[in-house]
């Protein structure tokens, strides 16, 4: 199905349940870091994952071993946001869409942040979506408890086009604002259906936020200076948010504009971002059946549903009245 | 029990060094002669401390080590290279940044004290055994790795009683030194696998303030309802004794089972 670094995605159908999860098998017999054992990553996935439950995260099902593989059992999902943003073709993301999206990664973000817990690795490869329009976070590998004063974090996580002003330059103490920076990165590349600060280097990519929203100064952000690989930045002015995404709705842009804040004390959490205006405003979001798919992933649940009916159906002899555990 | 390496913990500068328990009351152990289940955890804890890993990380290794002796004998596995693939894990749970290399050198310097470290081949044999029972040791855990401590409700019960005691009398004598001293020894004994963490946590700061001989409520009190029972539901006053006395047990134990040899 895909391919991580260190593993191997399967789809594969659970026998006893007749549910179709995603088997992810970390590799530990053949490379050179076999030597070391197993993953961390893979480690941090399991640990975090086997302490939260939520409707919008990814549900870790289970964890087994087979001779010298560790395979980690996911819900299975069928596609994720950037395959959605990217299908310009035949997805229209309406303001419905989008907010439904926007909803239910604020909640899952909400509930890991809750719990001290950052995800450090928020882009739409992550959110991951199913055919009922369910949307859960994936990849836990970058993620880990925050908290600690004195605790020391790297600066060198999240993907670059989605990682923070703060990350870039340099800090090492940080909390829950660069998840929330991401958010709003991806807010704004549903918007466009385009990456919005496509960087090709750190200094790029910094160029690009501060070129769009403006070079902070000493009254933005008064500690920007002191972060270890500051650089002074030429002065941009900026451009209002309203001239920048002409088509989106003043809550929306309100909403954007706290996700997009550069000074990280100032930017918006998850609960503050899901009272705002544009959580009650009309439109309301779309329900998750009805939410736009990828063509193939359409045909091919809609293919598989009827023929997966009559199996469970001759195996159990129920009939009828198992109608209910079809929704996958 | 604590080794002078032991004291060197400090915590948020809370727990001060001390360096005044010398080797004569704790001489080096050799473990070639003492193979047992308290040995392999004395083992966990010595290189954890030359390893410089957190309480946290030598508490989860320990945890580990004695689930995995509830399961298997120490005929069949080897304590000594399953103590060191617990640190192992328990380093990358924790994300305590450990490398093998260290865990295998201290894990074998332990063993035959004073000997150089080994050569190429039997260490990568070494390295590979540990790789396979890290593996095994997932197993048996059944891939729940993380485990809930007890220190961090010590330290909570800790401020809880200097507020109940009063600055003073709390400041008199050294409650925390020895309570951080008892939480990182009980992992000797697998007691830490049957009772809950509150109830070990009440019972290491019961344990302590009975042997400064401070009271904690008024004696018609204790009977009915103990302080500790305000803590945590759990910690009644019947298993809170209960193990505190286990505890007591252990340290007697220590001589029988590691010392005289």
């Amino acid at each position: 199905m895909s391919l991580a670094k260190f593993a191997t995605v399967y789809k594969a159908l659970d026998v006893e349940t007749k549910q179709i999860v995603a088997v992810k098998k970390i590799k530990l017999g053949s490379r050179e870091e076999a030597r070391d054992g197993i993953n961390r990553t893979a480690l941090r996935e399991i640990k975090l994952l086997q302490e939260v439950h939520h409707p919008n995260l990814i549900g870790l099902l289970d964890v087994f071993g087979y001779k010298s593989n560790v395979s980690l059992v996911f819900d299975f999902m069928d596609t994720d946001l950037e395959v959605i943003i990217k299908d310009t073709d035949n997805i229209i993301l309406t303001p419905s869409n989008i907010k439904a999206y926007m909803i239910q990664t604020l909640k899952g973000l909400e509930f890991l942040h809750l719990h001290w817990i950052l995800h450090r690795d928020l882009k739409p490869n992550n959110l991951l979506v199913n055919s009922d329009g369910i949307l859960k976070i994936g990849d836990f590998g970058l993620a880990r408890f925050f908290g600690s004063p004195n605790r020391q974090y790297s600066h060198q996580v999240v993907t670059r086009w989605y990682r923070s002003p703060e990350l870039l330059f340099g800090a090492r103490s940080y909390g829950t604002g660069v998840d929330m920076w991401a958010i709003g990165c991806i807010l704004a590349e549903m918007l466009v259906r385009c990456p919005y600060f496509p960087g090709d280097s750190d200094l790029d990519q910094l160029t690009r936020i501060f070129t769009a929203l403006g070079t902070p100064g000493d009254d933005d952000w008064p500690d920007m200076t002191k972060l270890p690989d500051y650089v002074s930045f030429k002065h941009f002015e900026g451009s209002p948010l309203r001239d920048l995404f002409p088509a989106a709705s003043d809550d929306l842009l309100q909403l954007l504009g706290s996700l997009l804040t550069i000074n990280p004390m100032k930017r918006c959490s998850c609960t503050e971002a899901l009272k705002m205006e544009y959580f009650s405003n009309k439109p309301v979001p779309t329900p998750g059946p009805i939410l736009p798919l990828p063509p193939s992933i359409r045909q091919k649940s809609e293919a598989e549903k009827p023929s997966l009916k009559r199996k469970i159906i001759e195996e159990s002899g129920f009939g009828g009245s198992l109608a209910k555990k079809l929704q996958f | 029990m604590t080794s002078s390496e032991e004291n060197r913990i400090v915590c948020q500068g809370q727990f001060s060094e001390e360096n005044s328990v010398k080797d004569d009351f704790n001489p080096p152990v050799d473990y070639t002669k003492n193979c047992s289940g308290f040995s392999g955890a004395r083992f966990i804890i010595e290189c954890g401390i030359k390893l410089k890993a957190s309480v946290l990380t030598v508490a989860t290794a320990a945890t580990y080590y004695h689930k995995f002796y509830e399961d298997a004998s120490l005929d069949e596995y080897d304590p000594y290279l399953i103590g060191c693939t617990c640190l192992y894990l328990a380093s990358k749970v924790e994300d305590d940044d450990i490398k093998i290399r260290d865990i295998i050198n201290v894990g074998i310097n332990c063993i035959r004290r004073g000997e150089p470290p080994l050569s190429l081949d039997p260490y990568f044999c070494m390295r590979d055994s540990l790789i396979q029972a890290e593996l095994l040791l997932m197993r048996f855990l059944g891939f729940k790795m993380k485990v809930d401590l007890p220190h961090k409700y010590l330290l909570h019960y800790i401020q809880s009683i200097k507020d109940w005691l009063g600055n003073e009398v709390f400041d008199s004598v050294p409650i925390i030194q020895l309570a951080w001293t008892v939480i990182q020894d009980v992992y000797h004994s697998p007691i830490v696998l049957k009772y809950p963490p509150q109830v070990l946590s009440a019972a290491i700061l019961n344990l302590v303030v009975q042997v400064h001989g401070i009271v904690v409520t008024s004696s018609e009190e204790v009977n009915a309802h103990s302080w500790f029972t305000i803590l945590h539901p759990d910690c009644t006053t019947k298993t809170v004794w209960e193990v505190t006395a286990k505890i007591v047990l252990m340290y007697k134990e220590e001589n029988s089972l590691i010392l005289s040899v």
